[in-house]
């Protein structure tokens, strides 16, 4: 018996081959899309931290003013810490560019070999691979390095700088301009000593918790300090030239399985109509089955069969693509930016998990519930499609202002609101899908624009210190204290920087700094979303260097596009830090101030790098923002098609009558078709606010490992796209619609039935 | 003759498979008569009443009413004589279970081009106090009183009924058939009732018998009753 009923099976398959078929191209598309960004960023992750162990990646670096061979910084600092000396010089290269010179390294930041080998003779470097790319340097090739013509004998990354950034608190790293090398021991000892940089990486040798590694950096400081020759100090977890790519990373992961979570509701929701559709359809046949005496059981089984193998083989087909071939798409936009060691095929089996897991539970618990349920009522009830309780009926309302068609209309969708409400849920979900791609994509651009406009200043020069000779400032400049400090904020350090204004601040004016108490702060509006803190509460903030840990209570917050910032007064900070009155380490300017010695800068930050920077962030994001658009009108396809056919095939009969009638197809359209237009096109429409409200309050989990935030926004041309987009697919089904209702056979009137 | 059949055939499928369902059928109807179409299952019934009602393609002969033949090829020449001279009376009533019991005869109503009243309409058809509510409130004999409403509201030439009473017990049947008997009467509308029930055809003016796609006795019925009178 059970075979006669797996027989039916393809048959089954073959009937409804158009709603399952387009459950199944949506799983594929999803599960390809989503597994190929989570398996490309997690195996770049990945490889990072197997990099980050086999190659010893640094827990800091510093610089001093004077040579001092190893065993002298040693005793200096004690032996808690493993050392390796890192000196480095940057020398003119081609394109006018300059190439920093590195030696062979062989405990800590040991490069990681990409291509060829590294430099044996003193005629040979090893470059990085985004410099030796950019201009256009092979294997074999001969370039000019400072006076000197090296030949390239292999193409590296340098474990500390994943993105070249020539100063630490560079935005953007350009690769025309800049690059890192590796030359022998041999090479550079011919080097001129002058423009010489004396810098050290350490590691820890044991393992320390953040507590004791705050700790310990202080120590390295002070001690530096105290001897007067520190210039330069930098803990890894303040790096920007690694831990860039981390939160990149993490971005896109956090995206793609938001994405992801988003998709398989969808899918369930596609289950769950299609279940309901199945049951509707063969309510009286599994009535049959069972007066005859199958077993609920066998008949759940049966029905369970094709959306598991469905689930089952669309779902592999997804993660094979994903894993064969699409995962290289997130792939390329980080090699494009980042020198990483190639990806480490590893699965995230939370997310892998997830991802083959949710779509087989989901149609299994849903098949279980509409069906189980269903199945204990009595074969008879079955039989006659008797499934739904017996409501008592109201005598119909006669909406005497309506006209003969529009009555038609309004009975016609009251009749099918089941389906209508899946309609109207399905454009809701795909309008959501659409929104978070389009919006992500305008939130970037919006952010872009802004940016530079919201800069304190034309120039900001954030220094190591402040100059020893005032006189090169023009008077006309703002003198203020930054730092940073660090909040806990979801199970991460989140990065504050804490501005202290002068009292004749020219350019903050509007930040009221100077009625602060010492407790007391002012936060900028994007530190406010991002964190989700109010005036009125108390933030704890602590400085990793100076361990000054700060309860500061929010008393105002002010629009502040930057970022993360904390405001307070000049003299309240320098206090904090333990500086006299008077210091001061950055300088606000509109003109480029000239005669700053170089060696005193941290970082010049002007408006064009910021937007700059914030450009770069999208060009990674791009292929994920066009993936979630792209997932998003297909969504839009799939769902509309599936529900609209389906209100279709409920009114069949009806339709097939009409004919019978004498109503032309164009009549019929008008009362059976175009009522669903227009619902789609309202409820696309009436979404918006509603799908803007949910991803606005989903956005700060999505930018949770960035550093910064920016506002999710939508622009009326976004808006304007996804009711396009919306109409548009809708007035494609519903020409698809069209043809199906013209083939809709007059004889289905005729026949006898009950 | 208001409506002509001439060597009506009807097949289905291809080569082996082809089942001959009508074979070669010739009758004639008078404008206003009322005619009985008896036969078993499988006589070829309902495919006679689709080539009539222009809703299958015959396979040779040719079906004229009012003296123009009914071209079966074209679509919307057949949807137009639908529209303008036919009305349908199925077993079960084929009545939109969304649409209340006014808006079920407004559905043919919209089509017709010098519609009835369907205020009287609804008067004479005993259905003015349920005429706002919906076909699942109704009775059996009700609902198909709604459906011959909506047969009639548009005026038809020809009123083609499917098993009219085959669903319906002996009280009700005998007031759907007064109903139409009236109707018949009143419009002068010419009436085909396809039936298994032999009573019926003790109403009609003409009876036709068919049997295995052949007619075996087309006879003018001499001894035709008042509906109110029959019996079963």
């Amino acid at each position: 018996m059970k075979n006669v009923l797996k027989k039916r099976l393809p048959r089954f398959l073959k009937r409804n081959i158009g709603i399952y078929g387009g459950i199944a191209l949506f799983i594929i598309l999803v599960i390809c899309l989503c597994a190929a960004y989570v398996v490309g960023n997690h195996g770049i992750r990945a490889a990072f931290h197997d990099m980050e162990e086999k190659n010893g990646l640094e827990d800091g670096f510093f610089s001093i003013s004077v040579p001092m061979d190893k065993s002298e910084v040693s005793d200096l600092l004690g032996d808690t810490l493993e050392l390796e000396y890192q000196p480095y010089v940057d020398l003119p290269s081609v394109d006018e560019s300059d190439i920093r010179v590195f030696r062979m390294r062989h405990s800590i930041d040991v490069p990681f070999l990409l291509e060829g080998s590294f430099p044996d003779s003193d005629k040979e470097i090893a470059l990085d691979r985004l410099y030796a790319e950019t201009h256009d340097l092979k294997l074999g090739d001969h370039f000019q390095v400072g006076t000197e013509e090296l030949e390239v004998s292999g193409i590296i990354g340098l474990p500390e700088y994943i993105v070249s950034f020539r100063e630490l608190g560079d935005l953007l790293a350009d690769r025309d301009v800049f690059g890192v090398s590796i030359v022998s021991d041999g090479f550079f000892s011919k080097l001129d000593e002058e423009n010489m940089i004396y810098q050290y990486a350490y590691k820890f040798k044991n393992e320390l918790s953040r507590e004791e590694v705050n700790q310990e950096n202080r120590e390295i400081i002070k001690k530096l300090g105290d001897k007067g020759i520190l210039t330069d100090f930098c803990a890894i977890g303040d790096n920007n030239r690694v831990n860039n790519l981390i939160s990149k990373l993490e971005l896109n992961i956090n995206m793609s399985t938001y994405f992801m979570l988003l998709s398989m509701v969808i899918v369930a929701f596609l289950f769950a109509l299609v279940s309901v559709h199945t049951f509707e359809d063969e309510c009286s046949f599994v009535g049959v089955l069972i007066a005859t005496g199958y077993k609920k059981k066998s008949i759940l089984r049966h029905y369970l069969t094709i959306p598991v193998l469905v689930t089952l083989i669309s779902t592999g087909i997804g993660l094979l693509l994903a894993l064969a071939f699409v995962y290289k798409i997130p792939l390329e936009s980080v090699y494009a930016y980042y020198v990483v060691p190639k990806m480490l095929y590893t699965i995230d089996p939370v997310r892998m998990a997830l991802m083959i897991g949710f779509p087989i539970l989901s149609v299994i618990l849903i098949n279980l519930i509409v069906f189980g349920k269903k199945l204990n009522l009595t074969p008879l009830r079955l039989i006659r499609k008797d499934t739904k309780k017996e409501k008592r009926v109201k005598n119909a309302h006669e909406m005497k202002k309506l006209g003969f068609l529009n009555r038609f209309r309004v009975r016609t969708v009251v009749r099918s609101k089941g389906q209508y409400i899946s309609l109207i849920i399905g454009v809701f979900l795909a309008g959501l899908l659409c929104m978070f791609g389009l919006g992500m994509r305008s939130s970037f651009d919006k952010y872009i624009d802004t940016l530079p406009g919201s800069a304190v200043a034309e120039y900001q020069y954030v220094l190591k210190s402040p100059l020893p000779d005032p006189s090169v400032l023009p008077s006309d400049v703002e003198k203020d204290t930054i730092s940073t400090y660090e909040t806990e904020y979801n199970g991460r350090m989140l990065p504050v920087n804490v501005l202290g204004i002068s009292s004749d601040s020219k350019y903050l004016q509007r930040i009221d700094v100077a009625s602060l108490s010492k407790d007391e702060i002012i936060i900028s509006d994007i530190m406010a979303a991002k964190i989700g803190i109010h005036t009125g509460d108390t933030i704890e903030i602590s400085n990793k260097l100076t361990l000054h840990t700060w309860n500061a209570k929010v008393v105002k917050i002010v629009d502040f596009e930057l970022g993360v910032y904390a405001f307070t007064s000049q003299d309240t900070l320098n206090a904090y830090l333990e500086k006299g009155e008077g210091y001061y380490n950055t300088v606000f300017s509109d003109s480029e101030i000239q005669g700053i010695d170089e060696r005193f800068i941290s970082t010049v930050v002007t408006k064009e790098k910021v937007a700059d920077s914030a450009k770069q962030m999208k060009t990674l994001m791009a292929s994920l923002i066009v993936m979630l658009t792209a997932v998003g009108i297909i969504c839009y396809v799939i769902v509309m098609f599936m529900l609209t056919k389906m209100v279709i095939e409920k009114n069949a009969l009806n339709i097939s009558l009409l004919k019978v009638f004498g109503y032309r197809n164009k009549e019929v359209n008008k009362l059976y078709l175009s009522q669903t237009q227009w619902i789609i096109i309202l409820s696309v429409i009436v979404f918006l606010p509603l799908q803007y409200f949910l991803i606005g309050k989903l956005w700060p989990g999505m930018l949770n490992s960035m550093s910064g935030y920016f506002y999710f926004r939508v622009t009326p041309l976004v808006l304007a796209i996804i009711v396009v987009l919306g109409t548009a697919t809708c007035l494609i089904t519903n020409a698809i619609h069209v043809k199906h209702v013209r083939k809709i056979d007059m004889t289905e009137a005729l026949k006898n039935r009950e | 003759m208001f409506v002509e059949v001439k060597n009506l055939k009807k097949d289905y499928g291809i080569g082996e498979n082809v089942v001959h369902v009508l074979k070669g059928l010739n009758f004639q109807l008078e404008k206003g008569e009322i005619c009985t179409v008896l036969g078993p299952s499988g006589a070829g019934k309902s495919t006679l009443l689709n080539l009539i009602g222009g809703i299958d393609t015959l396979t040779s002969g040719e079906i004229r009413i009012n003296g123009k033949k009914i071209e079966l090829d074209d679509k919307d020449g057949l949807l137009e004589y639908r529209r303008d001279h036919l009305g349908f009376v199925f077993q079960f009533y084929n009545l939109i279970p969304d649409l209340t019991v006014k808006e079920n005869i407004e559905v043919c109503a919209f089509l017709g081009k010098k519609s009835l009243d369907i205020q009287k309409l609804l008067k004479d058809l005993g259905l003015k106090e349920h005429q706002n509510k919906y076909p699942r409130q109704l009775s059996g004999g009700q609902q198909q009183r709604t459906s011959i409403g909506r047969a009639l509201v548009k005026a038809p030439t020809l009123l083609l009924c499917d098993e009219p009473t085959g669903a319906l017990d002996y009280d009700t049947s005998k007031e759907i058939l007064e109903l139409l008997e009236g109707v018949n009467r009143e419009y002068n509308t010419t009436i085909l009732i396809v039936t298994h029930n032999e009573a019926i055809s003790r109403m009609s003016d003409r009876i036709i018998h068919l049997k295995d796609g052949r007619i075996t006795k087309d006879e003018v019925n001499n001894t035709k009753i008042r509906a109110k009178d029959l019996a079963w």
